[in-house]
């Protein structure tokens, strides 16, 4: 099954360029200390916003940084905060989800309920909130993207927990009197899983992009670590003597996001061939 | 032209060209098409800023934005001229009796209000007691201390009325002769109390009477005042319209209109000025300085103003309660290339809380030379020593703190993050951290911080700025905590003295001990920043930044 | 139906009583407040008990709450404390329509040209229309909206000087309708660059699911005209999912609202909301809440009931 599933993959043409554009940042990332062809925080005040050359392919920052060590670093903190918010989401969203979908009646109109009360509060307003309590950094940015993504996961999950609900074999199951955890780990999630890994990869790539925004207002990731999102914000505010930093930290972005978003519809042709072409 | 960091001119340009200004209408008296020379009449200016007004009223003055609206809407008995003296506005002149008590002010006559009713001691003492009045939010009052009856008068469990006290403090004399009444000599009472707008009796009297706070009147929506430019419309968060105010009591402004455009992002206001979008442009980013400055259509003016900027530590907790680690630290700082990299390029270093404009400013007092062998030594000294790492430790304790600011300061930002390297080099383990603006004030002023990079303005009058530094006001202004017993003598000494002369000794006396405490690490002086086309001409410079505005009914396009 | 409907309703009535408390107790954590307005960097800060008596915030949090939700049923949901002087709900009036207009036409147009693209390119699916508008698709919905603004302003208004940066109109141009469509040029290309992907994608898929399904196939089996097979029978059920995604993709609008107005000075809800975050200016805050969640919720409702009328296979009851 896996087999087929990769081959399937393999064959979607731009899945598979953004599957190499993805590996290639996340293992630059992984190796920084490496691959950074400078010291990615060592500051020179002598030689601040020297635009591109040959030893700075990107040029440096407002602190003489090289701007492409600095991306390179970069991704690690946007691709860490990526994933753990995914996974919080996915986490509660997944739980509150199966829950709903599995049990149906009274449980699953309050669940949902509960569900449609976070998706409607406005995610910036509680995202500042948050950020106002906590103060702001990454493990606050990974909670507050986390907590205003779930509401989706929860939503996937439970439409796709309905469909199977009624499919013959489930319901034999059930009356040949499989437990609850039984059902929902062995029959329900795995055929819930081709949805939920195109969800989490989007909610992913949102991350990515929301770190960037909060950034941007001030409440992203905090220094020393760069994230793209940083690099970004302080890039804007020298727009206009050295555009490059923000130039090339927004292209990092976006072309990680457009990977992830090649990826996903990768794996949504491989996953469920029925919807080939989607 | 720019850097004219001492230098409190009138600063007025004459640029010939011709009008090509877009959404600025045609010049509505063309008499003076002949002489390209003598300001001409009409056009409309843009203003833009980051961010609206809180109040169109000169009271609660929450922001500086707040200052530099209410100050061409509004009008008060004094303004602070260029050379950083009050000059009369609304008043002819004024008097003070030999033991500087009383002070008596001789009022303008015909001077109107921008709704026609006119202007007279009645509105002065109204704006006075509205001040005072404990309902009424104001960030004046602390200024109007040395009133007769204060305490009494702004009790706020039952404040006394004026009729109950010994001495009024304010007595209407006949319609333009007002008296104040002080308790004690105070030099600051005229530059700071009396250099705020007046506001409108006929308008006010029933809402404050009412028990209602200012800030919950109708007439903050639609302000009428003294100033040169009336209220037209505002649409907040958008734009706040002004109009000349023809029968303006110092002359009809050559402008015709303000447009006051609030632009969030500080890279999209200084790419509008660049584009002829907005005329005039205040604390432009420091970032886009050096762009700006490249522009042939733009030209600016910046000056020693009353800001500064610095790192404050809190002189209570240790280890900054060690003046040798304070020392230490700033010496370990090359501050010059810091304040000119992040802070602005044409800011001048800060030897301690006066800037050089002010007349107590010692001008002997050098700041601090950039020297990391003298801050390892100090360091040394305090029992400091460096361990297998680098960082420096004492009791086994690692020297480690943390620097805050703002979350919106972003080039105090960038002056922390290069400030931590330098340190970083001392075998200081320092983070950094960016706060929201009420979180940060309200744990800077309660002493809950290490140390904060903060930008405070001074007063005109030095003796609120060293308040500062007197251990009478820890949790009232003093936020390093700081207490030094021979400062707060000094300073005791040098608030009962009224004469410059006498008071400027001990100032000096005061600053070098400061210099030596360094209590805040000083790293410049803010400079008033202004942007702005090329035609426009005229402008007045004073050292308060908000006292541009304050003239520029004088203000014209020269094309 | 129309007793789903209701128990929609009360359930929603219950979901915002649980935002505003949710909202109102996370706030109640958070250090700093309004008063703290009033303190400069300059100052001491002797008199902020005074001010927040004055502010009312010296009244214990359940009899703030029980107030706020009282007046809130009155229709008063209070005044700003550190602003202009005006209640809440005419400060939410005033930036309602410009970001409505801002949303409004960005989803109008994301709409229109997604639902072309998304029919069109299906039917020739694998030619080069085809290709340039799925690889469009997935361009647009990938920009960090904030920095296609910024790079749209460097290049249009600053480099090029075609198109103004910032603002709703210039004053005195209220009314020119050319000043005011060039004002909304780049805000607009900005929100709906994202979205137009983000539907084109949406209804392509639906659309090739249609067009591989079943009575589809029968139709064209019949000899149905090729017009009459694509418009009648596959558009309309391709188009029902979309209703909801629209349904849903508000929220992340409004979002999204926050950046595009902070970048173009766009006056709108979405820098009320930072503003008001900011300043602690606790009504504003519950009262921007308040209008925002009962939006999304009250847009989730009719995407529903507008599914159900136009696919009668759904049924509420």
């Amino acid at each position: 099954m896996y087999q087929e599933v990769l081959e399937r993959f393999l064959r979607h043409k731009v899945a598979v360029v953004g599957g190499v554009a993805l590996s290639i940042i996340i293992l630059a990332a992984i190796f920084a200390p490496y691959v950074s062809p400078h010291d990615a925080f060592k500051q020179d005040i002598a030689n601040t916003r020297q635009p591109p050359d040959s030893t700075n392919l990107f040029g440096t920052d407002a602190f003489g940084r090289d701007v492409l060590s600095r991306i390179i670093w970069g991704g690690r903190v946007s691709l860490a905060i990526g994933f753990l918010a995914m996974l919080l989401s996915s986490v509660i969203g997944v739980t509150i989800g199966s829950l709903a979908g599995f049990y149906g009646g009274g449980a699953e109109w309050l669940l949902m309920r509960l569900t449609d009360m976070f998706y409607s509060i406005p995610a910036l307003l509680l995202i500042l909130i948050l950020v106002a309590v906590f103060g702001p950094g990454f493990w606050m940015t990974v909670l507050a993207i986390g907590l205003v993504f779930w509401p989706a996961t929860a939503r996937v999950v439970r439409a796709e927990f309905l469909k199977i609900r009624s499919e013959p074999y489930v319901e034999a199951a059930q009356a040949l009197g499989a437990s609850p955890s039984r059902l929902i780990f062995l029959h329900f999630l795995p055929n819930a899983m081709a949805p939920l890994i195109v969800q989490m990869t989007l909610q992913l790539a949102q991350a990515i992009v929301l770190e960037a925004g909060l950034s941007y207002l001030g409440l992203g990731a905090q220094p020393p670590f760069p994230s793209w999102g940083n690099i970004l914000a302080e890039g804007h505010m020298h727009l206009r003597t050295a555009p490059w930093i923000a130039t090339f930290g927004g292209v990092f972005i976006w072309i990680t996001v457009l990977s992830f978003n090649f990826i996903g519809d990768g794996l949504r042709d491989s996953l469920d061939p029925s919807l080939i072409g989607r | 032209m720019w850097k004219m960091s001492n230098s409190i001119a009138i600063s007025i340009m004459v640029i010939l060209l011709a009008m090509a200004l877009s959404g600025c209408g045609p010049a509505d008296d063309p008499a003076d098409d002949e002489e390209p020379d003598d300001p001409r009449y009409g056009g409309t200016i843009t203003i833009g800023y980051i961010s609206d007004v809180n109040y169109l009223n000169p009271i609660p003055r929450i922001s500086a934005v707040d200052n530099m609206v209410n100050a061409w809407l509004h009008d008060s008995l004094v303004v602070i001229g260029p050379d950083g003296d009050p000059q009369p506005r609304l008043a002819e002149d004024w008097d003070v009796s030999e033991d500087a008590q009383t002070i008596t002010f001789h009022l303008k006559e015909d001077v109107k209000w921008h709704d026609g009713n006119p202007f007279t001691a009645a509105d002065v003492e109204f704006t006075v007691y509205t001040i005072l009045n404990p309902n009424v939010e104001s960030t004046i009052r602390p200024h109007m201390a040395s009133l007769q009856g204060f305490a009494a008068l702004t009790d706020s469990d039952g404040p006394a009325s004026p009729d109950d006290l010994d001495v009024r403090p304010v007595e209407v004399i006949d319609d333009h002769t007002i008296q104040f009444n002080l308790s004690r000599p105070d030099a600051t009472f005229i530059p700071m109390a009396l250099s705020r707008g007046i506001i409108p009796r006929h308008l006010l009297e029933d809402d404050i009477a009412a028990g209602k706070d200012l800030s919950e009147t109708d007439y903050t929506l639609e302000p009428v005042g003294l100033g040169p430019f009336q209220f037209v419309e505002w649409s907040r968060d958008e734009r706040i319209v002004f109009e000349r105010f023809d029968d303006y009591h110092e002359g009809r402004p050559f402008l015709e209109r303000i447009v006051y455009e609030i632009i969030p992002d500080r890279s999209v206001a200084s790419a509008n000025l660049e584009t002829g979008d907005i005329d005039f442009l205040w604390e432009a980013a420091p970032a886009a300085w050096s762009g700006l400055m490249d522009l042939d259509q733009i030209d600016h003016d910046i000056s020693d103003g009353l800001g500064l900027s610095g790192v404050f530590l809190n002189t209570e907790e240790p280890p900054f309660d060690d003046r040798r680690v304070r020392q230490a630290m700033r010496y370990a700082l090359d501050m010059e290339a810091i304040v000119g990299e992040y802070l602005g390029d044409g800011m001048s270093l800060a030897s301690g809380p006066i800037p050089p404009n002010i007349w107590a400013h010692n001008p002997d007092i050098e700041p601090y030379p950039y020297d990391p062998t003298r801050a390892e030594e100090l360091l040394a000294e305090a029992g400091w020593t460096p361990d297998s790492d680098g960082v420096m430790q004492k009791d086994g304790e690692p020297l480690a703190f943390q620097i805050e600011t703002f979350d919106f300061a972003t080039e105090r930002q960038e002056a922390s993050i290069a400030a931590q390297e330098f340190w970083a080099d001392l075998g200081l383990e320092v983070d950094t951290r960016w706060v929201e603006t009420t979180v940060l004030l309200e744990r800077y002023n309660s002493g809950d911080y290490e140390a904060a990079w903060v930008n405070p303005t001074g007063d005109i009058d030095p003796a609120g700025t060293f308040g500062r530094f007197h251990s009478d006001n820890i949790d009232s202004g003093n936020t390093t905590r700081f207490s030094h017993s021979e400062l707060d003598g000094i300073l005791d000494e040098a608030r009962q003295l009224t004469e410059q002369e006498e008071r400027r000794p001990l100032y000096w006396e005061a600053l070098e001990i400061l210099h030596d405490e360094q209590p805040v690490l000083w790293a410049g002086y803010i400079p008033n920043d202004y942007w702005f086309n090329e035609d426009l001409t005229g402008f007045v410079v004073t050292p308060e930044s908000e006292g541009l505005f304050k003239h520029l009914h004088l203000v014209y396009f020269d094309r | 139906m129309r007793a789903h409907v209701m128990r929609r309703l009360i359930a929603a009535v219950f979901m915002l009583l649980g935002v505003t408390v949710t909202i109102f107790i996370i706030m109640e954590i958070a250090p700093g407040g309004p008063e703290m307005m009033f303190v400069a960097e300059d100052m001491g800060f002797e008199r902020v008990e005074e001010i927040r008596r004055r502010m009312g915030l010296d009244q214990p949090p359940h009899i703030r709450y029980i107030r706020w939700v009282s007046a809130a049923m009155r229709g008063d949901l209070g005044r700003s404390l550190t602003g202009a002087p005006l209640p809440v709900t005419s400060l939410i009036a005033e930036r309602f329509g410009a970001t409505g207009l801002l949303m409004g036409t960005s989803i109008v147009l994301a709409v229109v040209f997604a639902v072309i693209l998304g029919v069109i390119s299906p039917v020739f699916q694998y030619s080069w229309l085809d290709r340039i508008t799925t690889l469009y698709a997935y361009f647009g919905m990938s920009f960090p909206p904030f920095w296609l603004g910024i790079m749209l302003i460097l290049l249009f208004s600053v480099i090029l000087g075609w198109l103004p940066s910032s603002g709703m109109t210039r004053y005195g141009e209220e009314l020119d309708v050319v000043s005011r469509l060039q004002h909304l040029a780049l805000p607009v290309v900005t929100q709906a660059t994202m979205w137009l992907g983000v539907y084109t994608r949406f209804i392509r898929a639906s659309m090739l699911e249609v067009l591989h399904s079943d009575y589809v196939r029968t139709a064209r089996a019949k000899g149905l005209a090729e017009q009459v097979v694509l418009f009648k029978h596959a558009l309309r059920n391709a188009l029902i999912p979309f209703i909801t995604i629209l349904g849903l993709s508000l929220p992340s609008m409004v979002a999204g609202s926050v950046w595009v107005e902070t970048i173009f000075a766009w006056p709108g809800l979405g820098r009320l909301i930072v503003q008001s975050v900011n300043r602690r200016d606790y009504p504003v805050i519950m009262g921007v809440c308040l209008v925002v969640s009962c939006a999304v919720i009250l847009a989730n409702l009719i995407a529903d009931i507008a599914y159900s009328l136009v696919d009668p296979r759904i049924s509420y009851d």
